[in-house]
């Protein structure tokens, strides 16, 4: 169905309708674009503060339509919440049942590590900064996961006491991590965090009596 | 479901008949043993072949550049081992036979013994493993399957390429065994396949999608609700860059291929996201290819097959043109 330009002008100046709206009736979402834009941004905060980006240098460095932009995002603010979201999901969630637990966290430290300049920066925001709430939210369902296979720990509550422990120790290390220039190599990071949990749930022991 | 055989215990043959028959200036066929296999054959004999229910795999690969020959089962079963026997004899020129065999237990196990057999009569055999599915097989420890799929095509495409060159028996084993470290596929089903006369191998509600099925229904990773083509893409996509640890700059082959029921336009919408994601990553496409390869069945589904261009003879070896059908 086409939807004639006098008629999104008349819905755009209609209280009734958020811009929002009327980006939904215009195109479709492309998440490949999403993560070009996103890309682009990455990219200009490794040498340039966020407040000083603009969607137009954003697109810039894409090569794309400034008007792109607003087909995928209201603005730069929600497109940085956006990488947060993606980023957790993709390196974490979408993992969950595919690689052991001690493998995403060390691919998830990794992947920190490669974009440390972008996070350092994108931690000193502070007008809106989701970063901790994204990544606790992933790590919170990581850690239920591992928690529920390693202990076999069958008490909801207890679950979940213990995954947001080891999801609020995690986020606040990780960003200590980053916001001090990474200076302990990824690998050292998993060592240190498996001995933690290895310490907390032993799962040396757990891991041995499956094998056995 | 409805299929259009006459009967399912006859179908292999008519297929093999009528393929034969359309390509009859430059193939041969042995109706007994179910082969394909050049009317006029040099070098190494390259040999491959399983159950039938994966076309265009086997015998729409047997050509000049490609293979000597394919030996097929029946459907979703290996072939017997004298046929894979007869398949050397009737190939081997002298130079030797080098069997590309998929790394499923049954099929493995009936070429490791027609190898036994062929030796006996005086042949060089070979035997080369491809186990490029990275889908899960156990979800305790989360160890990968390891069965030959859709990345075999890559392997016969440049296997056959030197084989063409005059390379030698174990000069294309060498070649095989620098090959496999790098070759990863992994697939997603939007419905299962069914044989003839069989329930489908899993079932799937009708918004969703499972990814990491095998070529004969073996279960998945994990369902979800369908949202689209880029969903797949990026799930498949970064599960592969996972473990190649893709770097920008570094090269690689992309094998798309319909698991038998998809819409090549929707493997080229696919292989368009392929393309963006890539570049997203800044590697090198050197090659890419998209079509139905190798099937399971009528499966509405695809795969992703990722090689890692270690060598630059490899890109030219798949962009060569060959005479095989179906490449």
């Amino acid at each position: 169905m086409k939807v004639s330009k006098c008629w999104i002008f008349l819905l755009y100046t209609h209280d009734y309708f958020r811009y929002t709206d009327i980006r939904v009736m215009l195109m479709t979402t492309s998440i490949i674009t999403q993560k070009m834009i996103a890309q682009a941004l990455k990219e200009l905060m490794i040498d340039k503060a966020f407040q000083k980006i603009s969607v137009s240098d954003i697109m810039k460095q894409c090569t794309m339509r400034r008007q792109t932009f607003y087909y995928h995002f209201q603005d730069k603010y929600e497109l940085l919440a956006w990488i947060y979201q993606s980023d957790t999901k993709e390196q974490i969630n979408d993992f969950l049942d595919y690689e052991r637990w001690d493998t995403i966290l060390y691919q998830l430290f990794v992947y920190f590590y490669d974009h440390q300049k972008f996070y350092k920066n994108a931690l000193s925001i502070t007008e809106q900064n989701d970063f901790s709430e994204y990544l606790y939210e992933e790590l919170h369902a990581l850690f239920t996961h591992v928690i529920k296979d390693l202990t076999h720990e069958d008490l909801p509550t207890q679950i979940d006491f213990q995954a947001r422990f080891f999801a609020y120790g995690f986020v606040g290390l990780t960003k200590d991590w980053l916001i001090s220039g990474c200076k302990t190599s990824p690998e050292i990071m998993r060592d240190v965090v498996y001995d933690l949990l290895d310490h907390q749930l032993n799962i040396s022991s757990h891991e041995g009596a499956d094998c056995q | 479901m409805k299929h259009i055989i006459n009967e399912k215990n006859s179908a292999v043959k008519a297929m093999l008949s009528a393929y034969h028959f359309e390509h009859q200036d430059r193939l041969a066929i042995d109706t007994q043993h179910n082969i394909i296999y050049q009317k006029d054959v040099s070098g190494v004999s390259l040999i491959s072949g399983g159950g039938s229910g994966h076309e265009p795999a086997h015998f729409g690969y047997v050509g000049e550049g490609m293979l000597s020959a394919s030996v097929s089962g029946d459907l979703f079963t290996p072939p017997f081992p004298d046929a894979i026997l007869r398949a050397i004899e009737r190939t081997d020129t002298g130079a030797g036979a080098l069997l590309i065999v998929k790394n499923f237990a049954s099929d493995v196990e009936v070429f490791t013994e027609a190898k036994r057999l062929a030796k006996q009569k005086g042949h060089h055999v070979e035997m080369v493993i491809v186990s490029d599915d990275v889908s899960v097989d156990n979800k305790e420890t989360y160890s990968k399957r390891k069965r030959g799929v859709a990345g075999t095509v890559l392997i016969y495409k440049i296997l056959g390429y030197f084989k063409q060159h005059g390379l030698s028996l174990s000069e294309l084993c060498t070649i095989a065994d620098d090959l496999m470290p790098h070759l990863f596929t992994l697939g997603v089903a939007l419905s299962s396949a069914a044989l003839p006369e069989t329930d489908p191998f899993f079932s799937l509600a009708s918004n969703e999608v499972y990814f990491g099925v095998g070529i004969h229904g073996e279960k998945g990773y994990r369902k979800e609700p369908f949202q689209s083509s880029e969903q797949l893409a990026i799930e498949l996509y970064n599960k592969l860059k996972h473990l190649h640890r893709f770097k920008p700059g570094e090269q690689y082959a992309f094998l798309i291929n319909g698991l038998g029921a998809t819409p090549l336009l929707e493997q080229y919408v696919f292989s368009h996201d392929i393309k963006r994601l890539a570049h997203l990553d800044k590697i090198t496409i050197d090659f890419i290819k998209t079509g139905t390869q190798l099937s399971s069945y009528n499966m509405h589904g695809i795969s992703l097959s990722c090689l890692k261009i270690t060598d630059p003879r490899f890109k030219e070896a798949l962009r060569m043109p060959v005479a095989a059908s179906h490449w």
